[in-house]
Parts: structure tokens; C-alpha cells; sequence
């Protein structure tokens, strides 16, 4: 099944694009409207990608599963410890000011990078809010919210 | 144009610009874990304060100085920082295991700097007489063009062609987020005010390139502890002789397929090396360990890299994932890269030929010198760097407009991408699409105006009918190949 999940992901993303291009006018009176090749392009994707999935499943038939199925097993840490990175900073940076926030966004990617004693994870840390702030002082607006404190947060 | 506006557009701020960009260029391409798109998305917000000439110098000096960095590693290491460096550490890196590691490393600089020049001053001749070519095409001329290039694109570039091209559909459907350019409408915003200018390039770039790459990097990435000592980096005079044709060829190999759209560096570093494999005499096979393994992808690789700017610059259509970062660098500067470019901002081009020829002479001087300090720099473990990157893409994303929007859309494009890597597609054929949806479209609508929305001007113009013809044959021989395979 591992093998179908890729055509039906990108048919997928062609039948959302098809469903809101639908709401848009092909033609305004004589003149081409803005969903006319938002729907070409959009049904291109749900073609295309049907053509894919008839194929894998023609070749899964005459192959049996190919090599990738055995999909490898890969660590999901890295990316929910990066994407919560990124989270973290959506989060915080209205409340904590911009220095605090990627110093704990640093902690976040540090830990998805691997590190796992204290003293690294602090280093990455204090690094990661010292480049906040060499950034900050160097080309961010003044008015740029650094601390929890600061007065425009 | 004569050449020698382009020593005139040789100042103090292209000169430090090149250079700044060469030894950014130098460092991602020595390090293992971060590529050139990646790192030119990183860089973009802070090019906002460089003129347009500017930025394109230094984000284009960063390209072409990542091909000659990764040379060291993939010599060094046998992992090549960038992929191009892939074909060159078949032979480099067995040179470096029979103690010769300096003088590959020197080879491969002497030839990425012969190439290097060489495709700067063919890019100086091509560009501008296929530039004025290309202001008389007609609309439905262009959108065949552009269909063509992505096309090409698709079925050349490594991975599957078919899902390539039902990705390029959807960057171009994503392309089209934003105001409608004929009615000026909003589409498909959903109702985000922020949405009315479409998707921002810097966080689509940042997510795809910066984010998904980084946590592939992490979770498939590893590094021999064992690096190779790099040794007086200077060739002898047999090395020298034995890496001159192959540079030579390498050189008009890399010049001629990068002007192809989808062919990348790696492409014609292989083709360089297949080309080198028929001049070598029975019973000395490449793979060994030869000089002429080295040379003739490096000179390949760096050529390929420079002339891919032709086919931008002339017809605006980007080729690979870094020309592409570098039309939307262009773009949000508010030059929009293809036919009228050139004729409209010689000043640019002139300018940018004067970093590819002084750009290549420092990262002879970079890389010769400094190969022992850029081996050194292969010890620091990548989990170090990934904190510092982060933070780089977070405020950089964020200052562009300031706006937290934007780093949502980083969020959800670097989700994206690290699905669609996890699925094994690459997403390059989106971010192709994203570029050239728009300008499609726009061809497409002009071409159907001209003629009062008769479809068969695609066949009647003889532009559009070539490129259909050529799209047509692509397409039947990719069928039979397959029809063969199974």
C-alpha cells in the first residue's frame, strides 16, 4: 500500500485545488475569468497523478512490491523537533520578545539535531538567542521586541 | 555590448559582494548537510538591502562557489557537499587515498576555474544575441517555451517524470494563489488578506529547501571520522598535462547541456565523465584514481552552473532549484527575469559576467591556500551548525515583512517538503512550477486574446507547434521506455 501513498497524496492536493478553483469563474462575460487554468492546472495535477497510481498499480501487479515499499524506517525526531522549533517561535515571539524565542527554538532544533547532554543543549541555547541578538542590534528595526519586557510586545 | 563594459562594471562593491558570496559559496559547499538552494533561501531577506545587481551578484557567486567547495569533500571525504561533487570523488577520492589528495584538490580548482571562465565570457556572446531572439517570440511562442522548458525539466532531472510533471501542475496551481493579473480578482485566498499577493517566495523557499532539507539531512545524514590529509596542494606537470583535455571538454560538455532546462550539475559532470571514459586507451579505466576523473566533471559541474543562467536570463525560464531561487530572488527585487531582461538592464549583466570572472579567480585563491582550513572546518559535527540555521530561517523569514504569516506558511511548506521527501519526490518540480505557473498563465491568456480565443493559435504558430511537437515525441518515447522496462 506504501507505494500508493504518493500519487494519492499529489491526487489529493489536485482535488483541493480542483474544489476551491471550482468556486472561481471560468469566464467573466467574453474575457477568461481566474479560475479557468486554476481548473486546467488543477485537473493537469488529479490526470496526472490517476496516470501515476494506474501505473504503480499495474507494476506492483507484474512486480509484486518493489524496493520502495520496504521503506526505511527513518527517526521522526529531527522533524517534529524542527517543526516545533518553528512552532515555538509562532508561539512565543508575540510574548517573550524575539531573543528568549530563539533561544528556545535553538533547543528545540538542537535536541532534533541529536544533542542530548545539558552542557550542549545549553551552549546551543545561549547560541542560538546570542545570534538573536547580534542580528537584532545589527539589522532589526530599533522598535524590534527583544525581552519579555520590552515595550512594544 | 563589448566585453569591456564588463571590466567597467567592475567596483568595490561588486568585487566584495563576489567575494562575500564565494566564500558563503566555498563554506555550504565543504559542508556536508546544506545545499545551495537552501542556503540562498537563508540569505535572501538579507539581500533586500543590496540593490538588485547586488544580490544577484553575491546569491550567484554562492551558486557557482558551492560546485567548487564541494570538490574538497567529495575528494577529502568521499561525500560531496553538494551533488554535483558526486562524480568528481569516484577518482578524486581514490586520489586522496593513494596520498594525493592536494594536488586533486588543486586539479579540480584549476579546472572549475578554466571552465568557469571560459562559460562566462560564452555567456557573455550567447546570452544577448538569443535575448534579442527572444523579444520577437509571439505569446503562444512563449507559453510553448515554457511548457517545453518544464517539460524538459521534468524528464531530465534525476527521479520519476511523471510525478514530476503532476508536481510542476501543482506549483503552478500554488503559483496562482493570489490576485488574478486579467480581472484582478482574488484567487484561491480563502479569505487571507496576506494570501492577495500570493504565496511569499522566502518562506515557500525556506520551508521546501531549508527546512524539510535540513530535517532529511538529520535523519538520513553520517560522516566518516577519517579524513584524508590534503598535502601540498599543487600539481605536477604530468597532472597538468593529463587534465588539460579533459577540462577542455568537460568545459564545452557542462556549457552546452546547462543551457538545458532540467539538467543539472550532476548531469553534465556524468556526461563529462562518460565523454572522458571513450579518449582513455584500453586497460586504464576511470575510477582509479585518474586526474582525468577529476577534471573534466569539476570543469563540467562549474560550466553547467554558470550556463544555466543563459535560458533565465533570456527566455525566464529556471532550469534547476537554485537558477529558480535565483528568479525569485530577481523578482521580489522587481526584475523579472526573461525576454527584455538583458536588452532592458544591460548594467545587470554586465555586472554579473564581471563577478563570474573575477568571482572564479578568488575561489582559485579560496580553495588552493585555504584546503587545509576548509578540511578542518569537515570536524564540526552538522547537529552543531542545525540550531544556528534554524534561528537564521526563523528570523529571516519573519523580518521580510514582518510578518508571523509568513512563518506559518514556512511551517507548512517545510511539513510539506518533509512529506513529499519521506514519499521520496523531490520538491523542486513544485517550486519550478510556482515560478512559471503565473507566466504560463499569462502567455496563455495573451496568446488567446491575440486571437479572439481561438485555441488552434497553439498549432497555427510555428514556435508553439515546435515546442508542442517536441513535448509530443518526449512523451511517446517515455511510454515506449516504459512499455519496454516492464
Amino acid at each position: 500500500m506504501k507505494i500508493l501513498l504518493a500519487p494519492l497524496f499529489v491526487c489529493t492536493i489536485g482535488v483541493v485545488f480542483l474544489v476551491i478553483a471550482m468556486g472561481e469563474p471560468a469566464f467573466v462575460g467574453s474575457r477568461i475569468g481566474p479560475g479557468l487554468f486554476a481548473r486546467i492546472f488543477a485537473a493537469g495535477v488529479i490526470g496526472l497523478s490517476l496516470v501515476w497510481l494506474a501505473g504503480t498499480i499495474f507494476v506492483r501487479g507484474q512486480h509484486g512490491e518493489d524496493e520502495q515499499a520496504v521503506a526505511q524506517r527513518l527517526p521522526l525526531t529531527p522533524a517534529v523537533a524542527l517543526l516545533g522549533a518553528v512552532i515555538l517561535f509562532i508561539v512565543l515571539r508575540p510574548l517573550a520578545g524575539l531573543v528568549l524565542t530563539c533561544a528556545l527554538a535553538g533547543l528545540s532544533a538542537s535536541w532534533g539535531a541529536g544533542e542530548r547532554t545539558v552542557l550542549a543543549l545549553a551552549a546551543s541555547t545561549v547560541v542560538a538567542g546570542g545570534i538573536a541578538l547580534i542580528i537584532a542590534a545589527l539589522l532589526l528595526p530599533e522598535a524590534t521586541p527583544l525581552w519579555p519586557w520590552s515595550p512594544h510586545l | 555590448m563589448d566585453l569591456s563594459t564588463v571590466f567597467q562594471a567592475l567596483t568595490a562593491e561588486t568585487l566584495t559582494l563576489t567575494f562575500v558570496g564565494a566564500l558563503v559559496g566555498t563554506l555550504i559547499g565543504v559542508l556536508p548537510g546544506i545545499g545551495p538552494p537552501a542556503t540562498i533561501a537563508l540569505l535572501l531577506p538579507l539581500t533586500f538591502t543590496l540593490d538588485p545587481a547586488g544580490a544577484i551578484i553575491m546569491l550567484a557567486a554562492i551558486y557557482y562557489g558551492a560546485q567548487y567547495g564541494s570538490s574538497t569533500t567529495a575528494i577529502l571525504i568521499n561525500l560531496p557537499g553538494e551533488t554535483s561533487g558526486v562524480v568528481t570523488a569516484i577518482d578524486g577520492h581514490r586520489l586522496a587515498l593513494q596520498g594525493r589528495a592536494g594536488p586533486a584538490i588543486a586539479m579540480a580548482a584549476l579546472s572549475s576555474l578554466f571552465a568557469g571562465l571560459a562559460t562566462a565570457v560564452f555567456i557573455w556572446f550567447a546570452a544577448v544575441p538569443v535575448a534579442q531572439w527572444s523579444l520577437t517570440i509571439s505569446p503562444a511562442g512563449l507559453a510553448g517555451l515554457i511548457a517545453l522548458g518544464l517539460f524538459a525539466a521534468a524528464i531530465i532531472a534525476p527521479g520519476r517524470p511523471l510525478p514530476a510533471v503532476a508536481l510542476m501542475f501543482a506549483g503552478a496551481s500554488l503559483g496562482l494563489i493570489g490576485t488574478d493579473s486579467g480581472g484582478g480578482m482574488p484567487r484561491f485566498t480563502l479569505g487571507f488578506t496576506e494570501l492577495r499577493d500570493g504565496i511569499g517566495f522566502v518562506p515557500l523557499i525556506m520551508g521546501l529547501f531549508g527546512i524539510a532539507a535540513l530535517i532529511r539531512s538529520l535523519e538520513t545524514g553520517g560522516r566518516p571520522e577519517r579524513i584524508a590529509p590534503v598535502g601540498w596542494p599543487w600539481p605536477s606537470r604530468t597532472d597538468l598535462a593529463a587534465g588539460a583535455g579533459p577540462t577542455v571538454r568537460g568545459t564545452v560538455v557542462g556549457a552546452v547541456l546547462g543551457v538545458i532546462p532540467g539538467v543539472s550539475t550532476v548531469t553534465a559532470a556524468l556526461a563529462a565523465r562518460g565523454l572522458e571514459r571513450a579518449f582513455r586507451p584500453r586497460g586504464a579505466p576511470l575510477g582509479e584514481g585518474a586526474m582525468e576523473g577529476v577534471c573534466a566533471p569539476e570543469a563540467a559541474n562549474n560550466a553547467s552552473a554558470q550556463s544555466a543562467l543563459v535560458p533565465l536570463l533570456t527566455l525566464g525560464i529556471p532550469g534547476n532549484p537554485v537558477i529558480a531561487v535565483l528568479a525569485g530572488a530577481l523578482m521580489i527585487h522587481g526584475i523579472a527575469p526573461g525576454p527584455g531582461f538583458i536588452p532592458a538592464n544591460p548594467d545587470l549583466f554586465a555586472a554579473l559576467i564581471a563577478s563570474m570572472l573575477v568571482g572564479n579567480i578568488m575561489l582559485v585563491i579560496l580553495n588552493l591556500p585555504l584546503a587545509g582550513v576548509w578540511a578542518a572546518l569537515l570536524t564540526i559535527p552538522f547537529r552543531k551548525l542545525v540550531p544556528v540555521i534554524v534561528v537564521l530561517a526563523l528570523i529571516g523569514v519573519h523580518s521580510v515583512q514582518g510578518s508571523m504569516f509568513d512563518v506559518w506558511l514556512m511551517l507548512a511548506f517545510g511539513a510539506f517538503g518533509w512529506l513529499l521527501l519521506r514519499l521520496e519526490l523531490e520538491p523542486t518540480p513544485l517550486v519550478l512550477g510556482f515560478i512559471l505557473g503565473p507566466a504560463l498563465e499569462e502567455y496563455l491568456r495573451r496568446a488567446l486574446l491575440l486571437s479572439r480565443g481561438d485555441p488552434s493559435v497553439f498549432v497555427t504558430d510555428p514556435m508553439s507547434l515546435a515546442c508542442l511537437l517536441i513535448i509530443a515525441a518526449g512523451v511517446g518515447l517515455l511510454i515506449v521506455r516504459q512499455l519496454r522496462s516492464t
